[in-house]
């Protein structure tokens, strides 16, 4: 059970955090954490994702196991929407087949509602990695009905062999006299 | 050679003669005469001879009738000649003086050789060359074009465009003979040269000079006048500068990079460097992207350098943005970061005014291997610069005195979407994008936006999600800001998706956040893309259509598309009108900011309706019934609607959602109010039912106590990994004009005594909520329903 003295500080660090929402340095009582709504999240080992602003559907998952080359990976998937029991079409896709291949007898599109009870749908996708590196998949959810449809498309990212996962650099850092820093990216 | 004539009669001749054999009979007066045959004629052969020589021409002839000759020669082509024995067969004559721009000289002589009927003729050609002797030809002299030269630069002077039509070797000789005197090097060499000298600014002096060419026997002179003007030490440096903005792919599932627009980069500051990297001037693009920088030194070499930012701090109307890193120098606090910089290679100033530099950002994306090269993602901070602008520009269009204050937006090729229980923006660990005011959480203002630009998922528990062509993520944040800088928000943010059924004050701030991402670029479809290329999600406020029972003001997309259509031109449904941004403005920075109810649907709409033309009351009451929002009795504390919502959660109609407000009385009888956690999806502790609202108002100071008493108490439950007990915990808030004063959160089992201490005269309001409902580890059946007894003593 998370603690309340633990919302308690937290609130009272005034945090203007706003995820996606809002702001109000005046009402710090009320400011909320993500580290705190998240608490007990972490247990079935699912990431979890805010819903993108504009989309109906909140895709959360797991991968199952340690991804390596020519081992198939599978990947869990937590798909819920603002639309109750009604069917979400799932769709598959790898933009790049030479990292990632799919299994024929993988379908690349399904179509589930929820169980009577429960508010999302859970699948899975098996995918094969072709090489070592960062490689990703893409996942969609979408509906169509007599409201119009609604879809969205995440890509998921599978680490594949050791992946550095340390700040990049991009451009280069330079300190003025005074001690400013400025972030130099040149362009041809 | 032989002539054709004279082959033809020999022909003929030896025809008729061939007749005549075999003719027979006939008379017999002349029938045994011949007709005259014509002689024939060689000129002799070809020659090629020196000029001066004493040339022999050798002709010849033969008559087939044995008749006495006559020679005659004659010249038919070429320089003449006296042709000496011109009435013999052999003649001759002096070649004449060929030039040696012309040699050979080719003389053409005709021999005609009569028998005194007829003739015949042929020629012969001789060709004269030239050995150097004779006449000299006088050369030509050749010393230029004139021209005009800047003051301080060398200026050759080139004769060698002199001749001489004999090939004489010619020897040169410059004199200068107007302007001040000059110190000519090479004056003796066909090509001379002196110093252009320094003139008085703004005057330009001629000086000419004369070539002499000479052969050894002729001369010949030609001038030149070269100009000398004052040289340009200082020169303009002009341009443009752009940054590429791909189209997004249908449905905003990441961009499509064979469709970019060069945008121009506009309103930022831009510095001119040495190659040293000293700054030579600065200035600001226009609002086309075009930068000029004044008096810089000529023929320097310099680079063009911008700095995502932009700056006006002196006028009626000011701002400042900048774009930083959050993942560089973590040892300082966030607003000084590094501010980026986008440079471009050196080019020379050259020595006249120049306005063609232009340069343009570049996204970075390879298109061969479809990834960016995250070292040349040029245009990012550029483009999260420009989608603010456009906010900017929305708020100085309708407030000639704004001041929008100062924000950073924090961007990062390094800024991850990660699920982490402790994201570290230091290390770009993002939840989401998001606002904040305090990012360092050290009770410091520092207003900031948070954009992603992982794009290649960094993490292993991450989204890839990139955010900076994204104009509608960054300005739904920017709509944050503004309402925190200039209007006011009541919002206790957190979690929320479309249709985004939260509590009112979450959705309307929410809601303002989606309606600007669409009103500010003026773009109705808001695109989040994730991937580059591939993935993403998008919305249209044009034709966006919730579940109509589902419209209200919990919903967030109801209030978007409400404030949407209010502003857009384009008519649908009961969006027949448009009242601009103005009154929309003025009502969130006035009312809005100053009402004494929570900031919702309600309260806008209320002091909306002040701030409209009369005509168009009617226009906004009507977008308003589209959303449910009962218009009969409008006001900030929603008296007058009685629209029950549905949700999509259990199918039946939301309970404890109206009043929005309860009325309490100090001292009056006690009220029986619900929490209900019926329509939460999510453990995010801002959906609808989660929150009530107490006011009360009062007359003169008064010391008071706000008492909550679950009733019924709810059963016990038990906590399913501690075993600890789990009761109704309730909590209250405590504002003024949205102003917090305090609040009371106890640890205390169904019950929480909030003894608030004296309290001016005025208007409260106080936000309830059992803290049950936060606890992610609650039971699965603590009740949906929890009702306290209300006392305010």
């Amino acid at each position: 059970m998370a603690t309340k003295m633990q919302f308690s500080l937290l609130v009272l660090a005034f945090i203007g955090l706003s995820a996606c929402g809002a702001d109000s340095p005046s009402s710090p009582g009320v400011q909320k954490d993500a580290a705190v709504q998240k608490q007990g999240d972490a247990d079935d080992g699912f990431v979890r994702t805010p819903a993108r602003p504009g989309t109906m559907f909140k895709v959360d998952y797991r991968i199952v196991g340690t991804p390596v080359v020519g081992s198939p990976v599978s990947i869990d998937l937590d798909i819920r929407s603002t639309l109750g029991d009604e069917p979400i079409n799932v769709g598959y896709q790898v933009p790049d087949p030479s990292a990632l291949a799919m299994d024929e007898a993988q379908p690349r599109s399904l179509t589930r509602a929820p169980l009577a009870g429960e508010s999302s749908i859970r699948e899975r996708v098996t995918v094969i990695p072709q090489r070592e590196g960062r490689l990703f998949i893409n996942v969609s959810a979408s509906r169509s009905n007599d409201d119009g449809s609604a879809s969205t498309m995440i890509s998921i990212p599978i680490h594949v062999g050791n992946v550095d996962t340390s700040l990049q650099e991009h451009g280069r850092l330079e300190t003025d006299e005074e001690g400013e820093t400025t972030r130099v990216l040149s362009s041809e | 050679m032989q002539s054709q004539s004279a082959l033809q009669s020999g022909i003929l001749a030896l025809c008729l003669a061939g007749l005549s054999a075999c003719g027979g009979g006939g008379g017999d007066s002349g029938g045994n005469q011949v007709a005259n045959r014509a002689p024939i004629v060689n000129a002799g052969t070809a020659q090629t001879v020196d000029e001066f020589a004493n040339v022999t021409l050798s002709g010849s002839a033969s008559d087939a009738d044995g008749d006495v000759l006559t020679y005659e020669w004659e010249q038919t082509t070429g320089l003449g000649v006296t042709i000496n024995n011109a009435t013999s067969a052999t003649a001759n004559f002096d070649a004449p003086d060929v030039l040696a721009t012309s040699t050979p000289e080719t003389l053409t002589f005709r021999l005609t050789v009569s028998d005194g009927t007829a003739s015949g003729s042929d020629t012969v050609e001789i060709s004269v060359v030239d050995i150097g002797l004779g006449t000299n030809s006088p050369p030509t002299a050749a010393a230029g074009g004139d021209r005009t030269v800047l003051e301080l630069t060398p200026v050759d002077l080139d004769g060698t465009g002199s001749s001489d039509p004999d090939g004489d070797g010619l020897s040169y000789s410059w004199v200068q003979i107007g302007g001040p005197d000059v110190a000519l090097a090479g004056a003796g060499t066909a090509t001379a040269s002196f110093v252009a000298p320094d003139v008085e600014p703004g005057t330009s002096v001629a000086f000419t000079f004369e070539l002499t060419v000479d052969d050894g026997s002729d001369t010949a002179t030609d001038t030149v006048v070269i100009t000398v003007s004052e040289a340009l030490s200082a020169v303009t440096v002009a341009g443009r500068l752009g940054y590429e903005r791909p189209l997004p792919n249908q449905g905003c599932r990441g961009y499509d990079f064979n469709f970019i627009l060069d945008k121009p980069v506009r309103l930022a500051t831009v510095y001119l460097l040495d190659a040293a990297g000293n700054e030579l001037g600065t200035t600001q693009t226009d609002i086309d992207g075009n930068y000029a920088f004044t008096g810089i030194a000529a023929n320097t070499d310099v680079r063009v350098r911008v700095r995502a930012e932009l700056v006006q701090d002196s006028g009626p109307q000011t701002w400042r943005v900048y774009v930083r890193d959050n993942t560089s120098n973590v040892g300082v606090s966030l607003p000084q970061r590094p501010v980026y910089e986008i440079e471009w290679p050196l080019f020379n100033t050259g020595s006249t005014d120049s306005n063609d530099n232009d340069f343009t950002a570049r996204t970075g994306w390879d298109s061969i291997a479809r990834a960016y090269d995250d070292q040349q993602r040029a245009a990012a901070p550029l483009a999260v610069l420009d989608s603010i602008l456009d906010g900017v520009l929305l708020v100085t269009g309708v407030d000639p005195d704004v001041d929008l204050g100062r924000i950073d937006a924090f961007w990062s090729i390094n800024n991850s979407w990660v699920e982490l229980d402790d994201p570290d923006v230091d290390n770009g660990e993002l939840v989401t994008a998001y606002y904040s005011s305090d990012p360092d959480r050290n009770f410091t203002r520092n207003p900031s936006l948070f954009l992603r630009g992982d794009a290649i998922g960094r993490f292993p528990e991450s989204i890839i999600d990139t955010d900076e062509f994204d104009a509608y993520v960054i300005l739904h944040e920017w709509g944050h800001y503004f309402e925190d800088e200039l209007a006011r928000s009541d919002s206790i943010g957190g979690s929320h998706w479309i249709p985004g059924t939260v509590e009112a004050r979450v959705a309307f701030g929410e809601g303002w956040g989606n309606a600007m991402g669409a009103i500010a670029p003026g773009n109705p479809i808001g695109c989040d893309t994730g991937a580059p290329a591939s993935s993403g999600s998008s919305l249209n406020m044009e034709s966006y259509n919730s579940y109509a029972d589902e419209q209200g003001f919990f919903n967030e997309m109801s209030v978007a598309t409400f404030l949407y259509d209010l502003w857009d031109q384009a008519n649908d449904g009961a969006d027949d009108g448009s009242i601009g941004f103005a009154p929309i403005y003025e009502t969130m920075t006035g009312f809005q900011r100053d009402t004494a109810a929570f900031t919702t649907l309600f309260s806008f709409a209320t002091g909306l309706r002040q701030n409209v033309d009369p005509a168009d009351i009617d226009f906004v009451d009507g977008l308003l019934a589209e959303e449910n929002v009962d218009t009969a009795v409008l006001d900030i504390w929603a008296s007058g609607q009685s629209t029950q919502p549905v949700f999509w959660h259990n199918g039946n109609a939301v309970l404890d959602l109206l009043p929005l407000y309860t009325q309490i009385v100090p001292g009056g009888p006690t009220e029986n109010l619900c929490v209900n956690n019926g329509q939460v999806i999510d453990q995010h502790g801002n959906k609808p039912g989660e929150w009530r609202y107490l006011r009360f108002t009062l007359a003169s100071p008064q010391s008071l106590t706000l008492t909550l008493q679950a009733n019924p108490v709810p059963p016990p439950t038990t906590d399913p990994t501690t075993g600890v007990r789990d009761r109704a915990d309730p909590d209250m808030f405590l504002y003024r004009n949205g102003q917090w004063l305090g609040d009371s959160r106890s640890p205390d089992d169904d019950r929480e005594q909030f003894i608030m201490g004296t309290l001016a005269a005025g208007t409260y309001t106080v936000a309830i909520q059992d803290w049950r409902y936060e606890d992610t580890e609650i039971a699965n059946d603590y009740p949906d329903r929890v009702c306290f007894d209300i006392t305010l003593n």
